[in-house]
C-alpha cells in the first residue's frame, strides 16, 4: 500500500471538517486533488521528477494534522519574529504553521493598493484575485506533494501588488513550524504582482520544535508585464524536518525574476521550481547556495519553460556536501518549437567536502527551436587538495583551510546578492554554518551574540 | 640553524632520499642544485611536511625542535616558509583574507591576540612595497589571474607579511624575467637577517649573482655529493653536472 494511502482515508473522514474552515477557493480544488492523489496511490510507475527523493518514505510517517485548527502554541516557540539583518528595514509577516499573521503596524507601512494577508481577508476584499490565481499555476497532475497540499490546505498568505506600485521595504515572510507532537502542515503563499509593479520577498523557513515536522509548502507566483521579482528562500530548520517547497511561477513580458535560494540547516528538502515564461523578453536568475552535513538531504528539481521569444534564464547552484549528505540537482530548460533568440546558461556544482557525502547532477535541455543560445554544466568534485596543502604551509590549520575553500566555492553565489546588507548577512551565516556554530544560535534572529 | 640527519624519504613507495646530512645555520643562505629528478623539490616538501612524502629515517630538527613531529600548519608557525615552484590558485579566497587567516594563526599558536584590521592593512602596505605588488592583487582569489611573474612575487610578498626564520625558495627565479628578478631577489636580500636563514633551490647563475650564497650544495640521486662555495655554482653553469656525477662515481 503507498503511503498515501492514509491521508486518501484522513480526508474521507475529515473532508467536512477540513472544508468547514477554508474558504471557497481552497474547496474547489480539493476534488481534483483527491482524485489525483488516488492516481498517485494507486499508479506503480516511478515518477522521475522524485528521482532523488523517495516521497513514498517521507510521507509514510504519522504525522498529526492540526484539522480543527488549535492553537499549536508552545514554550520555546518565537512568539514574535523580528529580523536581525543590520541596516535592513523589513516588512515582517509570519506563517505560524499554515497561518499568516500580519501585524497591524506592519500593515499600514505597505503602500496603498497592496494587500498582504491571509486567503479568508482576500476572500472578502480581493475575491476575484483569490479565485483568478489560486491553482492557476501549481500543477497537480505531476506532483504529490501539491496534490496533497491542495487537498487539506485550509488557509493561506496573498501578497498582491497591483499595477504600476514598487514595494520599496522588502516583505520578510517568517514560516514557523511548531508543535508539541510531530506535525504535518500544508503551507500555502500566492504572490501577485501587476504590471510595471517590484517587491522583494525573503522567504524564510524555520522551525522551533525538535519534534518530527513535516511542510509541503505550494507557492504561485505570478510576475506581470515589466514588474520585477527578488525572492530570497532561506531555509534554517532542523534535521527532524521534511520540507516539500513547490514553487510555481509564471513572467509576463519584459519581466524580471531574481531568486536566491539559501540552505543553512534541513532535514530533508525537495525544491521544485516550475517557471514559465509567458511573455517575450523575461529574465530569471536562479541563484542556489546549499550547505548540507550529517544526514541532511537536498533535492532542487528545476524546470524553466521558454514558451516565447527573447527570454532569458541562467541557474547557478552549487552545493557544499559533508558528512553523509545528499545533494541532487535537476534542472532542466525546455524551449518550446517556433520561439526566437532564447538564451539559457545552467551551471551546477558540487563540493563533496565529507569522503561519504553523495552529489547527483542532472543538468538538462530540452530544445525545440533552432535559434538559441543555451549551455549546461556539471561539476562534481572535492577539496583541492593542493590548495588546502597551501593554506596549511602558510600556517593556516587544516579545519579553516578547509572552511576557506567551502567558503570561496559557496561565496560565488552569494556575491551575486543585491541586497548589501543581506549579503553581508549570508556571508556571515555561511561563516557559522561552515563552522558548526550556526546550531548554537539557534536560529539568524539571535546570531547577532556570535558576532 | 636546520640539521638534517641521514634523511631517507619516498613517494609513492620510491625511495627519492637516499641519506642526506645537511646544516644551514642562522644568517646563512645555501643553494641547492643537481640535475633534474635528483630529489631537491622532495627535500623541499620534507622539510615543509607535504602528505606526499614519506620519509623512512633520519631526523630534521629546527631550533631544536623536531620538525617531523610536527604538522604542515605548526612548521609554518616555527618559522618554515616556502615559495613554491607553481604557486597554486585558490579561487573565492582573496589574498587579504588569506593572509590574515594565516597570520592570526601564527598570533594565536603563540598565545598573542589576532591583529587588528587597521594594523593588519598596514602591515599589507608596507610589504606590498618591498615586491612593488599593487593593491589590486589583494582583492583577488590568491594568485587568481596573477601571471607567472606576479605569483612569484607574491610568494616574496607572503614571506614578507609572514617573517619566517627559514625559508625554502623552490625555483623561485624561473619563469621571471630580468627585471622581475631583480625585484623578487632584493626583495629576498631585504627580508635578511642575522637570525633568518634559507635554502634556495636554483638552475640560474643569476640567482647566485643576487643572492651571494654562503654555502652551494650538488644533490644527485638523492644525496648530496659536492659542497663549497659559490664558485661551485658557477663552475656548474659553465660546465653542467656530469663532472661531479664522475667525481662522486669515482668516490663510491
Amino acid at each position: 500500500m503507498s503511503s498515501l494511502k492514509q491521508y486518501i482515508d484522513l480526508y474521507d473522514e475529515a473532508c467536512t471538517l477540513v472544508q468547514a474552515s477554508a474558504t471557497d477557493v481552497l474547496n474547489s480544488r480539493r476534488d481534483a486533488a483527491y482524485r489525483q492523489l488516488q492516481q498517485f496511490d494507486t499508479s506503480a510507475d516511478k515518477l522521475e521528477a522524485y528521482k532523488y527523493t523517495d516521497y513514498q518514505a517521507l510521507f509514510a510517517p504519522d504525522y498529526g494534522l492540526n484539522l480543527q485548527r488549535l492553537s499549536l502554541q508552545q514554550e520555546g516557540a518565537h512568539p514574535k519574529a523580528s529580523c536581525s539583518v543590520a541596516q535592513m528595514d523589513n516588512i515582517v509577516v509570519r506563517l505560524d504553521n499554515d497561518l499568516p499573521i500580519v501585524d497591524s503596524k506592519e500593515r499600514e507601512r505597505l503602500p496603498q493598493g497592496v494587500f498582504v494577508g491571509s486567503f479568508t481577508e482576500a476572500a472578502a476584499i480581493l475575491p476575484d484575485v483569490l479565485r483568478a490565481h489560486y491553482g492557476r499555476l501549481a500543477d497537480l497532475e505531476c506532483d504529490p506533494a501539491t496534490s496533497l497540499n491542495s487537498l487539506f490546505v485550509q488557509e493561506g498568505l496573498l501578497i498582491y501588488v497591483p499595477s504600476d506600485c514598487r514595494v520599496e521595504l522588502p516583505i520578510q515572510l517568517i514560516a514557523n513550524v511548531h508543535a508539541a507532537q510531530p506535525l504535518m502542515c500544508h503551507q500555502r503563499v500566492m504572490v501577485v504582482l501587476g504590471d510595471r509593479s517590484a517587491l522583494t520577498l525573503t522567504y524564510c523557513d524555520e522551525k522551533s520544535t525538535t519534534q518530527p515536522t513535516m511542510a509541503t509548502q505550494v507557492a504561485e507566483i505570478s510576475v506581470g508585464e515589466d514588474s520585477c521579482l527578488q525572492l530570497f528562500l532561506l531555509e534554517e530548520t532542523e534535521p527532524t524536518h521534511v520540507a516539500f517547497h513547490q514553487t510555481y511561477l509564471e513572467q509576463g513580458a519584459r519581466s524580471s525574476v531574481e531568486l536566491y535560494d539559501v540552505t543553512l540547516q534541513n532535514g530533508h528538502t525537495r525544491h521544485s521550481l516550475h517557471s514559465r515564461f509567458a511573455g517575450p523578453e523575461g529574465r530569471l536568475a536562479a541563484y542556489g547556495a546549499i550547505m548540507a552535513s550529517g544526514q541532511q538531504h537536498v533535492d532542487h528539481q528545476l524546470q524553466i519553460n521558454h514558451l516565447t521569444d527573447d527570454c532569458r534564464s541562467e541557474m547557478l547552484y552549487k552545493y557544499v556536501l559533508d558528512d553523509e549528505s545528499v545533494g541532487a540537482f535537476a534542472g532542466k530548460v525546455w524551449v518550446a518549437q517556433g520561439t526566437h533568440r532564447n538564451q539559457s546558461e545552467q551551471t551546477n556544482a558540487n563540493l563533496c567536502a565529507g569522503d561519504k557525502a553523495r552529489a547527483y547532477s542532472q543538468p538538462m535541455l530540452e530544445i525545440y527551436a533552432d535559434d538559441v543560445e543555451c549551455s549546461h554544466g556539471s561539476t562534481v568534485g572535492k577539496l583541492d587538495e593542493t590548495a588546502l596543502f597551501y593554506m596549511q604551509q602558510r600556517g593556516i590549520p587544516l579545519d579553516e583551510a578547509r572552511l576557506l575553500l567551502q567558503h570561496a566555492f559557496i561565496g560565488e553565489v552569494l556575491t551575486h546578492i543585491p541586497l548589501e546588507p543581506l549579503r553581508q548577512r549570508l556571508m556571515l551565516l555561511t561563516d557559522l554554518r561552515l563552522r558548526g556554530r550556526l546550531e548554537k544560535c539557534q536560529s539568524c534572529r539571535v546570531a547577532d551574540v556570535c558576532q | 640553524m636546520l640539521e638534517i640527519r641521514n634523511l631517507h624519504a619516498e613517494v609513492e613507495g620510491k625511495e627519492i632520499l637516499k641519506g642526506i646530512n645537511l646544516t644551514i645555520p642562522d644568517g646563512e643562505v645555501h643553494v641547492l642544485m643537481g640535475p633534474n629528478g635528483s630529489g631537491k623539490s622532495t627535500l623541499s616538501n620534507v622539510l615543509v611536511g607535504h602528505p606526499k612524502y614519506t620519509v623512512t629515517s633520519g631526523r630534521i630538527t629546527f631550533n631544536g625542535i623536531d620538525l617531523l613531529s610536527l604538522s604542515p600548519a605548526d612548521r609554518a608557525h616555527e618559522g618554515i616558509f616556502m615559495s613554491f615552484q607553481s604557486p597554486t590558485e585558490i579561487p573565492g579566497v582573496s589574498m587579504t583574507n588569506f593572509l590574515r587567516a594565516a597570520l592570526n594563526a601564527k598570533r594565536a599558536y603563540f598565545g598573542e591576540p589576532a591583529l587588528s584590521a587597521a594594523d593588519f592593512l598596514k602591515l599589507l602596505r608596507e610589504k606590498r612595497k618591498l615586491v612593488g605588488l599593487d593593491a589590486h592583487f589583494m582583492s583577488r582569489g590568491v594568485n587568481e589571474g596573477f601571471s607567472g611573474g606576479e605569483r612569484k612575487r607574491n610568494e616574496i610578498f607572503q614571506m614578507a607579511v609572514l617573517e619566517p626564520l627559514f625559508s625554502i625558495l623552490d625555483e623561485t627565479d624561473s619563469g621571471l624575467d630580468v627585471d622581475a628578478l631583480r625585484i623578487v631577489a632584493e626583495g629576498f636580500n631585504t627580508l635578511r637577517t642575522e637570525k633568518t636563514s634559507a635554502m634556495v633551490i636554483t638552475h640560474y647563475q643569476r640567482m647566485l649573482d643576487y643572492l651571494k650564497p654562503d654555502c652551494v650544495h650538488v644533490l644527485v640521486d638523492g644525496t648530496i655529493v659536492k659542497s663549497g662555495t659559490i664558485e661551485l655554482g658557477y663552475d656548474i653553469e659553465a660546465r653542467g653536472f656530469d663532472w661531479i656525477k664522475g667525481e662522486s662515481q669515482t668516490d663510491k
